[in-house]
């Protein structure tokens, strides 16, 4: 082969060497499906279990690949993505998440896989109907201590005040004594 | 005591009944002083009144002040007559008879000024109703209005019960010398007294009731006063002992107080024969004890918390003994306690004078007591910020020196209008010394046949004087 | 004889029937006295309820965001909106960023709100259940109702409350203002006043002004009921972000129960260091427009 022949194939092989390897990820990474398994109906409150399966496009498990729970919503006029939780991928390609419902209504839980340097990204979601409205959180606000009433006071102050009632009786007696005495006569006299 | 008073009961009666009928220069004057230093009280409070609080030293960080201290101190003075009047009857002292009626005075007095103090120290003293209105019981606040409300009845009650054969005998005895409102007076209230048997009795169950009922309600009341401080979490003031160490501390601040009062009374009518210097001594000692259990509260106090030295102990500790407020802390400690218990225990110091003296720095050292408790209390930072200060205003000086006017003028009014000293119970215990030293051993109250009764003839306490004749 | 004691005895008699009288409502009256404060005392809420779930309002405050404004230079700003937004009179600063020392050495910022204690000492001792608690759990106080004892004051460990001490200046535009307890104008005196958590603002959908102005979006306002919360830019399921940050809350000890929730920081996030202190003292813009407000200090 002479020079100009072999510099000519590297000038066509050059470009082309370099096409295939900036394409090399988009063609090394797989395109990966992810499926959200989560219940259709759950109630306010409840936890339930939601799991997400990553599978590569051969459709062997992708292990430990991050999962991202999530799902959009708004709250005091400012909306957005609400994570509600991460969980890694296992052998088989399962990542779980327990969720508790505390929106009523319908509800749109989202699972992605942001991609790494051998996986694409991927999305899925799932629907689910969060059924019933009741208050979850009971806590409120005081304290109460048991045996501490008000008729504890009631009964302390009773009893004061109707010893002051009784001494006023007494006093109408007295009272009532006294004309009943000759005038100035003494008790034990004589 | 240790001799019965040889004055027959007619000098009784008429060296206590006379400053009812009597009145000296020098009464008007004192009392022209002291209204009108209670009326510049009162032009500090309507100043107060029209600006608000501000013009007190009182802010955000130290929002309790000198009325809240007065509040305590008066509360505490009260319990004066209680101790007096009603333990010491109980426990059938003997010696306690000439003091009881100034005790039952301060209390019922003291009470009354105390329980002004919180009303004047309102922001909105235009809602107190909302206390009756919207009262929360769960409020230590209105443990206080309860307790308070419940303990001026009862004192007025307890003054009121012995009070009643007195006022018969000034109803019988001051004719044409006291004027006509106050002859109208003693009639009516003394409710028909006339010392039959009957009365008798039913005056001893009433204030047989009254003086076993006083003791717990007069404790109840400053132990709610206490726990005004006692259940917030500010450092200093949460502690369990507070309810018994406020009670400890009126008891002591009330001795201290009839002490005072009593050597003043005792000067101005010539009490000399029936109040003795006995008299200032078992109080004394009475004094001197209550030193003792003050100072055992402050020293676990102080060793329970110093020994741990939790949270901000150290700043409080630092400014109650090392800086800011340690002058008042160690008046208070010294002054207020080691002294008078010096007094009291070397007999040399033991006399009117030491006792009286020893009296003085008590209620001094209790008043500072007080402010440390209130002020340094709240001065403790909560959160990180600077310490800040506590600077009374004029208002507030004059507000004080009205309320102690005020103390003093209605005792003065008081004494105008009531025996200072229980006659019938006094002279009660001398015909019965009398009786056991004249009679053979072994038979008491009854008069021997052709025996006289030394003191004047008939039954003491119905007050009217007979000549001596004609026994049985 | 007859004639002087009948009359006597019938003054003496009907004299004391009124005593008796007197005495026998009183001992019928007093010792009921604590049962009828009670049913004075109780407080119905004054929000409406809802129908079916109350939210619960909570707040939590990321300290590793807060800087005090340093690095603004200004004065906090969650005080100064706090302050113009309610015409908080001067000294009053709802939400108060305390300095505090780090106990390695250093300091933090720590934005202090009133803390909303579900176990508050505040309403304990109030004589009047003039503070009182919400269903929602904002902790309110009603001016037309305190007396100004200033018991409250003392019970508070977090020192969030702030008293009426003259004639707060008032503004112009409040004057004529219907009271409200959740929108404390205008301010009277002789009571207390205090951060009432901005329940009227959650309710129109805005967050309150302390967390709408924190420039650094360090104050994160939350419903504990649907256990989400917001700081203006970001939504976070509330519990997932205490825990995963180890929140706590101020003087834990105490038991008081407070809905503020603080993260651990010292304003690293904005690129503060702990060891440069101080910040840009508060100010009261909207009374400088009042001629001769009278004001005072804490």
């Amino acid at each position: 082969m002479s020079m100009r022949k072999a510099r000519w194939l590297w000038l066509t092989l050059l470009p082309t060497l370099l096409a295939l390897a900036t394409a090399a990820p988009a063609w090394a990474a797989d395109p990966v499906t992810l499926q959200l398994q989560a219940p259709e109906q759950v109630t306010l409150g409840e936890e339930a279990s939601v799991t997400a399966v990553l599978v590569d496009g051969q459709g062997a498990p992708v292990r430990g690949a991050t999962i991202i729970l999530w799902s959009a919503g708004s709250f005091l006029s400012t909306g957005g993505a609400i994570e509600l939780g991460r969980a890694a991928t296992d052998a088989q390609g399962r990542a779980t998440f327990t969720y508790q419902a505390r929106s009523e209504g319908a509800l749109t839980l989202n699972a992605s896989f942001p991609g790494d340097s051998r996986h694409a990204s991927a999305q899925a979601s799932s629907e689910v109907k969060v059924q019933g409205s009741f208050q979850l959180y009971q806590e409120e606000a005081g304290v109460q201590v048991p045996g501490i009433t008000v008729w504890l006071l009631v009964g302390l102050l009773g009893g004061v005040w109707s010893t002051y009632l009784t001494v006023m009786v007494l006093l109408t007696l007295i009272a009532r004594e006294g004309p009943k005495a000759p005038l100035g006569a003494g008790g034990d006299r004589g | 005591m240790d001799k019965v008073s040889p004055q027959p009961q007619e000098d009784l009666q008429r060296t206590v009944l006379r400053p009812l009928t009597h009145t000296g220069k020098g009464y008007y004057l004192i009392v022209g002083v002291l209204l009108l230093v209670v009326l510049w009280g009162v032009y500090a409070y309507s100043t107060q009144l029209a600006q608000g609080l501000i013009a007190t030293g009182m802010r955000d960080r130290i929002s309790w002040g000198f009325y809240i201290i007065l509040f305590v101190f008066f509360i505490g003075i009260s319990h004066a007559g209680t101790l007096i009047s009603a333990i010491l009857r109980v426990v059938k002292a003997q010696w306690r008879t000439p003091v009881t009626r100034m005790a039952e005075f301060i209390t019922v007095v003291a009470l009354s000024v105390g329980a002004l103090m919180p009303i004047i120290d309102l922001g909105r003293p235009d809602r107190v109703p909302n206390l009756l209105l919207f009262g929360r019981w769960q409020s230590p606040i209105l443990w206080d209005l309860l307790s308070i409300t419940t303990y001026i009845t009862g004192s007025i009650i307890y003054l009121y019960l012995p009070l009643i054969p007195d006022l018969a005998l000034c109803r019988d005895r001051l004719g044409s010398e006291a004027s006509s409102w106050k002859r109208s007076f003693y009639r009516i209230a003394s409710v028909g007294w006339q010392g039959t048997p009957r009365q008798k009795k039913y005056l001893s169950i009433a204030m047989g009731c009254m003086m076993v009922l006083i003791i717990p309600v007069a404790v109840s009341v400053h132990t709610v006063v206490s726990w005004i401080f006692a259940m917030t979490v500010r450092e200093p003031w949460d502690s369990t002992v507070f309810g018994a160490y406020f009670v400890a501390g009126a008891i002591f601040s009330g001795i201290a107080a009839i002490i005072v009062v009593m050597a003043i009374l005792r000067k101005a009518f010539r009490l000399q024969a029936y109040i003795t210097e006995k008299h200032f001594i078992n109080l004394g000692y009475m004094m001197g004890g209550f030193t003792l259990i003050m100072m055992y509260f402050n020293i676990s106090e102080y060793v329970v918390t110093g020994y741990k030295m939790v949270g901000e102990t150290s700043f409080h500790f630092t400014q109650i003994f090392v800086h800011e407020y340690a002058p008042f802390f160690w008046f208070y400690a010294i002054g207020g306690m080691v002294i008078p218990g010096l007094i009291i225990l070397f007999p040399r110091t033991r006399t009117f004078t030491g006792v009286l003296i020893a009296a003085g720095f008590v209620l001094v050292g209790m008043w500072m007591e007080r402010f440390i408790i209130v002020i340094a209390g709240q001065r403790v930072p909560l959160m990180p910020y600077p310490p800040s200060w506590y600077v009374p205003t004029w208002v507030e000086w004059s507000v004080m020196a009205g309320a102690f006017a005020m103390f003093g003028l209605v005792i003065a009014l008081f004494v105008k209008l009531f025996p200072v000293i229980s006659v019938w119970e006094v002279a009660e215990q001398h015909a019965e010394q009398e009786v056991k030293t004249a009679l053979p051993t072994g038979m008491s109250g009854q008069l021997a046949p052709g025996q006289l009764r030394l003191d004047g003839d008939a039954d003491p306490a119905s007050g009217v004087s007979r000549v001596p004749g004609g026994g049985r | 004889m007859p004639g002087v004691g009948d009359s006597a005895r019938r003054m003496s008699r009907r004299q004391l029937l009124k005593v008796l009288g007197a005495a026998g409502i009183a001992a019928v009256v007093a010792p009921l006295a604590p049962l009828l404060l009670r049913r004075g005392g109780a407080r119905a809420a004054e929000t409406v309820e809802a129908p079916g779930r109350l939210r619960k309002w909570a707040m939590v405050i990321d300290l590793r965001r807060c800087d005090g404004c340093q690095g603004i230079e200004l004065p906090p700003q969650c005080t100064q909106a706090c302050i113009q937004g309610h015409y908080a009179p001067e000294p009053m600063e709802w939400i108060q960023v305390y300095e505090g020392e780090l106990a390695g050495g250093g300091t933090q910022f720590i934005p202090t709100p009133c803390q909303q204690c579900q176990n508050p000492p505040c309403v304990n001792v109030c004589p009047v259940a003039a503070t009182f608690a919400t269903p929602e759990g904002t902790v309110l106080i009603d001016q037309n109702r305190c007396i100004g004892c200033r018991i409250c004051m003392a019970a508070c460990p977090y020192d969030r409350r702030f008293f009426n001490w003259g004639n707060p200046p008032v503004p112009l535009e409040s004057q004529l203002a219907d009271y409200s307890t959740e929108h404390q104008v205008p301010a009277k005196r002789g009571t207390v006043m205090k951060c009432d958590f901005c329940p009227d603002m959650a309710r129109a959908g805005k967050l309150p002004y302390c967390a709408q102005a924190c420039p650094s979006n360090a104050i994160y306002y939350g419903d504990l009921e649907e256990d989400i919360a917001t700081n203006g830019e970001q939504l976070v399921k509330l519990s997932q972000f205490l825990a995963e940050n180890e929140a706590y809350r101020l003087k834990e000890d105490l038991a008081t129960k407070p809905r503020v929730y603080y993260v651990r920081g010292h304003g690293q996030a904005v690129g503060r260091s702990p060891l440069r202190s101080g910040r840009k003292a508060t100010r009261w813009p909207w009374l400088e427009k009042l001629a001769g407000a009278r004001t005072w200090t804490r």
